[in-house]
């Protein structure tokens, strides 16, 4: 009995001691990577389906052999201090690439050259800075004249080409949205010459404020302005919301950019009838294959003098002027449509 | 009144405490120079919040002091670069700017006799929208190597923003305890009218912190505006309820009467070292501004129970036995 207790410890003291010497079958396995994803804020819809897609991006990498430690550290709020203080502490653990989505155009500009200086891959999405050489590349979610375009046209074919347009906004440094008002006047100016912007009013992406500028612009500018076009994820459902409860809906066109999620219960309702974004969830994954493929210095291939990078599953991607990355077109969700979508 | 000497030591102990958990949590914590560049960040907040100790100790508030920052680097940005006007010369006049901007709180509270809450709310509001009128979200950027520097650089591994911030913590610590400024504040706070029969010069005081005040947020903007690169309307939009956080934890008495420099100082170091640690260590944010919350909540509930000065207490329990012995009147 005792022989037998000790016979088999032995044999599997041995081969445990067999398993550690001749290593494990997936010994070919590359030394995984450090990403840390920085989101402008981490509360939102819209940023929880970027850090999904980067995620499953993770994941295939890690199937492929090319294990990624994933983190997703970010302010609580949109707040630009906290962000720079963010990336401040993150530099300190060497990580090798950080995905920003930067709160300014401006202030970030610093931060993110001392990460490039520490020798840390920088990647933006969906909200870049003003200097193209603070960061190796930017992976822009939409064009921002196709979007302009997209949100003007459904305000003309619903309200009519001479409607009075009050723009909800985030803050009022925010890049993108300022990039899409200057393109919204612009393609106005272009297509709707009697088209005009009554207000701009900055919500700075947070729900209170928003709706309260969502009420000002219904107590102050309407009937002169019958459309809102609430270019935040955060604004657009309290623009729904105070038109909703003015009991002003169908009498003010709400459109804007959010997650599907964030408005379906306004889309039911019939206060708003149309939703435009891009898919956040690609635009996570292809930022974190851009970070992959910068770290570990492939997928990316020059031809005929333009350079393409690969996006796993969504293919290779040409890289534009100032090593922007255009992810895709802009999308619109409908009543018919958007049930297919949870995010 | 509060044993401040006490809240010292405690705030001591705590920010001690804090580093020896985060150097468990993270490695890169003890990193002396990683430590540096993240504290500085830290910097303009300090600064800010020495003279809102200042303000708090005579019972008063200052909530205008982000939005001066906001609106004083947005006239130094346009200064240099509308105007043309050599940076520095155009620092040092958003500064004197930003002191009257001070200097109109001052006459509000003390001309007007309006609650300092509700003028520096109104001023809060006042400011940001100015910087914004004026700015309309542009930003202005480009500022020449040199002034950036100033954001940037260090003088021995010490970058120059925590230089100018433990300069001025010291020199106003120095004043406020070596002058009769210091007690004439805690009397103001602790009692103001007795504070004015006993001969303190009230309202000079009080325009003499305020103004300090203003000053202070505009070197704070000079120095913020240095690191990021950009004069911007919306610097510090939620700065505010961290400063005045901070000299709370660092045993300010909102009710007026108790606070000192090194308190809020500790107090601003232990936000920023919790801060930075729980980052380092992969700790969400949201669950960072928890812990600080419950060391707030709990350091307050703390200073009001417990750390109240003893000497103060029982020197007034003998009073009322001295003069008020209970009388036994006969009636049943």
């Amino acid at each position: 009995m005792k022989r037998s207790v000790f016979l088999v410890m032995t044999l599997f003291l041995l081969l445990t001691v067999g398993m550690l010497a001749f290593g494990n079958p997936t010994a070919s396995v590359a030394k995984p990577i450090t990403v840390y994803m920085v989101p402008k804020f981490t509360g939102a819809p819209y940023f929880v389906a970027c850090k999904q897609g980067a995620m499953q991006a993770a994941k295939e990498l890690g199937e492929l052999g090319l294990p990624v430690k994933f983190y997703f550290m970010g302010p609580s709020t949109a707040n630009t201090e906290q962000e720079i203080k963010t990336i401040t502490s993150i530099i300190a653990l060497h990580p090798d690439a950080i995905l920003y989505s930067s709160n300014d155009v401006q202030a970030l500009i610093p931060v993110l050259k001392e990460a490039k200086a520490a020798g840390i891959k920088v990647v933006g999405f969906d909200a870049d800075v003003a200097d193209p050489s603070a960061r190796d590349f930017f992976v822009n979610q939409v064009d921002f004249n196709e979007l302009a375009k997209t949100l003007i046209d459904l305000v003309a074919k619903h309200v009519g080409p001479d409607a009075g347009v009050a723009i909800l906004s985030a803050d009022p440094n925010a890049a993108n949205q300022n990039a899409w008002i200057a393109a919204m006047k612009a393609y106005m100016a272009q297509s709707y010459p009697k088209m005009h912007v009554v207000t701009i009013q900055y919500g700075e992406d947070l729900p209170g404020p928003s709706f309260q500028k969502a009420q000002t612009i219904i107590n102050a500018y309407y009937p002169k302005a019958k459309a809102i076009v609430a270019i935040t994820s955060v604004a657009f459902p309290m623009a729904a919301q105070a038109v909703l409860q003015a009991g002003l809906g169908g009498k003010i066109y709400v459109t804007g950019l959010t997650t599907p999620n964030n408005v379906k219960k306004y889309i039911k309702l019939g206060v708003v009838k149309e939703d435009v974004l891009w898919n956040p969830v690609d635009l996570g994954y292809l930022a974190m294959y851009v970070a992959n493929d910068l770290v570990r210095n492939m997928m990316i291939k020059e031809i005929n003098g333009a350079v393409y990078v690969g996006g796993g599953k969504l293919g290779f991607y040409k890289v534009g002027p100032n090593n922007v990355i255009l992810l895709g077109k802009p999308f619109v969700f409908t009543p018919q449509n958007i049930d297919q979508f949870n995010f | 009144m509060r044993n401040i000497r006490k809240i010292e030591l405690i705030l001591l102990g705590i920010l001690i405490l804090v580093f020896v958990i985060m150097s468990f949590l993270s490695k890169q914590f003890l990193n002396v120079s990683a430590l540096l560049q993240v504290l500085q960040l830290s910097a303009e907040l300090g600064i800010m919040a020495v003279p809102m100790t200042l303000i708090i100790v005579t019972g008063g508030i200052d909530l205008s002091l982000a939005s001066n920052l906001a609106l004083s680097g947005i006239i130094m940005g346009y200064l240099w670069a509308l105007f043309g006007i050599n940076i520095w010369i155009a620092a040092v006049l958003a500064i004197a700017f930003a002191g009257l901007a001070g200097l109109f709180n001052a006459v509000l509270i003390t001309r007007l006799d309006i609650p300092p809450l509700l003028a520096t709310l109104g001023t809060w509001a006042a400011y940001r929208g100015l910087a914004l009128g004026i700015d309309k979200g542009k930003g202005i950027s480009g500022f020449p190597q040199s002034f950036l520097n100033l954001g940037k650089g260090s003088l021995m591994g010490i970058p120059y923003s925590l230089l100018i911030w433990a300069a001025i913590s010291i020199v106003i610590y120095l004043f406020v305890t070596k002058t009769a400024f210091g007690r004439y504040l805690s009397a103001i706070g602790y009692n103001e009218t007795g504070a004015i029969y006993s001969g303190v010069p009230v309202r000079r005081v009080k325009v003499a912190i305020y103004v300090l005040a203003g000053l202070l947020a505009g070197l704070a903007a000079v120095i913020y505006t240095s690191r990021v690169g950009a004069a911007k309307s919306n610097a510090y939009s939620n700065g505010i309820l961290s400063v005045v956080a901070a000299a709370v934890l660092g045993g300010a008495d909102v009710k007026g009467g108790s606070g000192t420099i090194l308190g809020t100082t500790l107090a601003v170091l232990i936000m920023a070292s919790i801060n930075a640690g729980l980052i380092m260590a992969n700790v969400q944010q949201t669950v960072q501004e928890m812990i600080i919350a419950v060391i707030l909540v709990g350091s307050i509930t703390f200073y009001e129970y417990v750390g109240r000065s003893k000497v103060n207490r029982s020197r007034f329990t003998k009073q009322v036995k001295d003069k008020n012995p209970p009388v036994y009147t006969g009636k049943k």
